[in-house]
């Protein structure tokens, strides 16, 4: 009796045609996500000469600039994501009600967010500028400012411009998704409780917000996950400076590897934040399962 | 308890789409009102005219002789079933029947009592944890009842409530509301296209097509006396037999010699019909003469199709008799009709025949 092959003879052509299809993933994300992933790991625990070593985590870890990025950026983070939702969260609740134009201004509310960031960050760049921008004329003009302001070289205030830029162009993007979350809620349940009696801030706290929960989470998943990692925005409009006033962990990484040509010091700081989105996965995973379980439909 | 009341009203969807068409009825206090009609007939949209859900495009409502058409959904201290039940995902059933009693801003111990003798009364008392998905469609209806009633409303308004029930439960659920709406004293108006649910349930019945209200009566008198073809054809089960009288020498195969007399003289203005309503035929006796071509067993009844060949074409009409007769498929057969039950339509509205 011939040996029989554990893939039968009828399979074998299905099975090929399989492997041509997946192949160029592979291969492609084997190239440019694996291969730098792994090296950037090995990077971060050798020394120049090839050898293992701690030094370069311990030359970060102990560093003032690396805990000032990371600071940086979770307050970043923290700040413009709240101020995003809800502003957004207000919007989505506008852009819910039936006006006349609001397809028309729906699509036009978008436009920030469909601009490739370093384009609207050079706008938001000109519009800050001290010397003509009209944005610091505009404050000074209304005596708003004694003189016109210098946004992007005073510390607080272009940490402040970021968070602005930011949120200008990323509240369109929350919006969208918490008015599709707005949208499956069914129309039917306000209507029953308007017959039950209930105003719109009743209806608000009671249907609206409790029922938003879930497109709430992924919203902030998404968005925090998108501002941890914040860089073309800094580095257009700051470089991260002035100082390092601005300096997030992304920019840190690239000015480590490519201004300092610091390969591993920069890669151990690849490595941390590596960590830092880990655990903020997990603790967004175990709340949204506890809230899922709670609000669950 | 609350009267209400239609006075030309009319709601218009768009330029073309007259979803309530010069709506004009009265519903005493503690009535029991249905509106009846075919998918798209406007008894839904007229029940959300009074909810508030929908505004009137002409016309005034009224509740206890004021006008209430400038008052929000919320204002009108209106209690409504909704045909999906619309009951709260996220709540249990002790929050959603409880939240039209927060809206009021009821003391937590009262609600708590309410609800409780609520729930008694429905029979869902332990269930009050469990989330709406946890529950089957009649529990779910329940609830949806219990939260209409809580707030002992005077006005109860059921957008067909027993619709996503299983036929079953339908039948039961009927009997149920019935006796419970009765008992607590409200003014309902209750919409269905389930003829049956109509005429088993309400004091009056208000047949609506096409935005337009047809009749306005208590069920048997809907029954009996339709004003129009539509009316006969829409109410009763099985469905009345339309015969149309298109000839003396047709007629008088069926008919007695002046019924023939006074058809042949009414048909000179337009075209007439006969109504017979199924019951109305008796077999086995008589000088009419037909086949059977179908019988239909319905539990007690047979429901029995006989083809008879008149002058000039053949028609067919069906009848019930007792499951106890023997029939069969092909047999021929002899029948005689109750004239005195008869209904007559000229261009389709109901006309008395003397003779």
């Amino acid at each position: 009796m011939p040996k029989r092959s554990a893939i039968p003879n009828h399979e074998k052509g299905y099975f090929r045609a399989v492997l041509g299809f997946v192949a160029p993933v592979v291969v492609f994300f084997t190239i440019f996500q694996i291969y730098p992933l792994m090296k950037n790991v090995w990077l971060s625990f050798t020394t120049i000469k090839g050898g293992f070593t701690l030094n370069n985590y311990y030359q970060i870890l102990t560093s003032q600039s690396f805990w000032q990025s990371t600071w940086i950026t979770v307050s970043f983070s923290l700040i413009s994501v709240s101020i995003e939702m809800l502003i957004g969260f207000v919007f989505a609740l506008l852009l819910n009600e039936e006006f006349h134009g609001r397809k028309a201004l729906r699509t036009v509310f978008l436009i920030p967010w469909a601009l490739p960031t370093a384009i609207m960050a050079t706008g938001w760049k000109f519009l800050l500028q001290h010397s003509y921008g009209p944005f610091p004329w505009l404050l000074y003009w209304l005596h708003l400012a004694k003189s016109p302001p210098y946004f992007l070289s005073t510390p607080n205030l272009a940490f402040i411009s970021i968070i602005m830029a930011d949120a200008w162009k990323t509240v369109p993007f929350c919006a969208l998704l918490l008015l599709a979350g707005l949208q499956a809620i069914p129309k039917d349940l306000y209507e029953a409780m308007q017959v039950d009696g209930a105003g719109w801030f009743f209806q608000l706290r009671k249907l609206t917000i409790p029922l938003m929960i879930p497109a709430i989470i992924v919203t902030l998943m998404f968005r925090f996950l998108q501002a941890f990692g914040v860089f073309d925005l800094i580095w257009v409009l700051t470089s991260g400076g002035p100082g390092n006033a601005t300096m997030a962990l992304s920019p840190f990484i690239y000015q480590q590897t490519f201004n300092w040509l610091d390969v591993r010091a920069g890669a151990a700081t690849s490595v941390m934040m590596a960590i830092y989105i880990l655990v903020l996965v997990v603790i967004v995973w175990t709340t949204r399962s506890y809230i899922g379980r709670r609000y669950a439909q | 308890m609350h009267r209400l009341e239609f006075k030309k009203v009319y709601k218009r969807f768009g330029e073309k789409v007259i979803a309530v068409n010069n709506a004009n009825f009265f519903v005493d206090e503690g009535e029991f009102v249905t509106l009846l009609g075919p998918s798209g007939c406007g008894k839904t949209t007229t029940l959300r005219l009074i909810a508030g859900l929908d505004r009137t495009s002409e016309g005034e409502i009224l509740i206890n002789d004021k006008i209430i058409n400038a008052l929000s959904p919320s204002e009108r201290d209106i209690a409504m079933v909704f045909q999906s039940y619309a009951l709260y995902p996220h709540m249990n059933v002790f929050e959603n029947i409880a939240i039209p009693l927060q809206v009021r801003k009821m003391s937590k111990s009262d609600v708590k009592t309410r609800v409780g003798s609520i729930a008694q009364m429905l029979g869902i008392s332990t269930l009050l944890d469990r989330k709406p998905r946890e529950l089957s469609g009649g529990q779910r209806q329940r609830v949806a009842i219990g939260r209409a009633l809580v707030r002992e409303p005077n006005l109860f308004l059921l957008d067909e409530p027993l619709a996503n029930l299983d036929a079953i439960l339908r039948h039961r659920m009927r009997g149920e509301l019935k006796a419970l709406f009765h008992s607590v004293d409200g003014t309902t108006i209750y919409v269905t296209h389930d003829q049956e649910e109509a005429l088993a349930m309400s004091d009056k019945i208000v047949v609506m097509n096409y935005g337009v209200i047809q009749q306005i009566g208590a069920p048997e008198e809907i029954y009996k006396r339709p004003v129009n073809k539509f009316v006969a054809v829409f109410v009763g089960n099985p469905q009345i037999n339309i015969i149309e009288a298109k000839n003396a020498e047709d007629m008088s195969k069926l008919f007695s010699s002046s019924k023939v007399n006074a058809l042949e003289k009414l048909t000179h203005d337009g075209k007439v019909e006969i109504g017979i309503r199924p019951e109305n035929i008796v077999l086995g006796k008589g000088n009419i003469f037909g086949k059977v071509t179908l019988i239909e067993p319905m539990g007690a009844n047979l429901l029995v199709s006989v083809e008879t060949a008149l002058n000039s074409e053949k028609i067919k009409v069906k009848l019930f008799i007792s499951n106890t007769v023997k029939i069969s498929e092909g047999d021929d057969v002899n029948f005689s009709i109750k004239e005195s039950e008869l209904l007559f339509f000229l261009n389709e509205k109901r006309v008395d025949v003397e003779g």
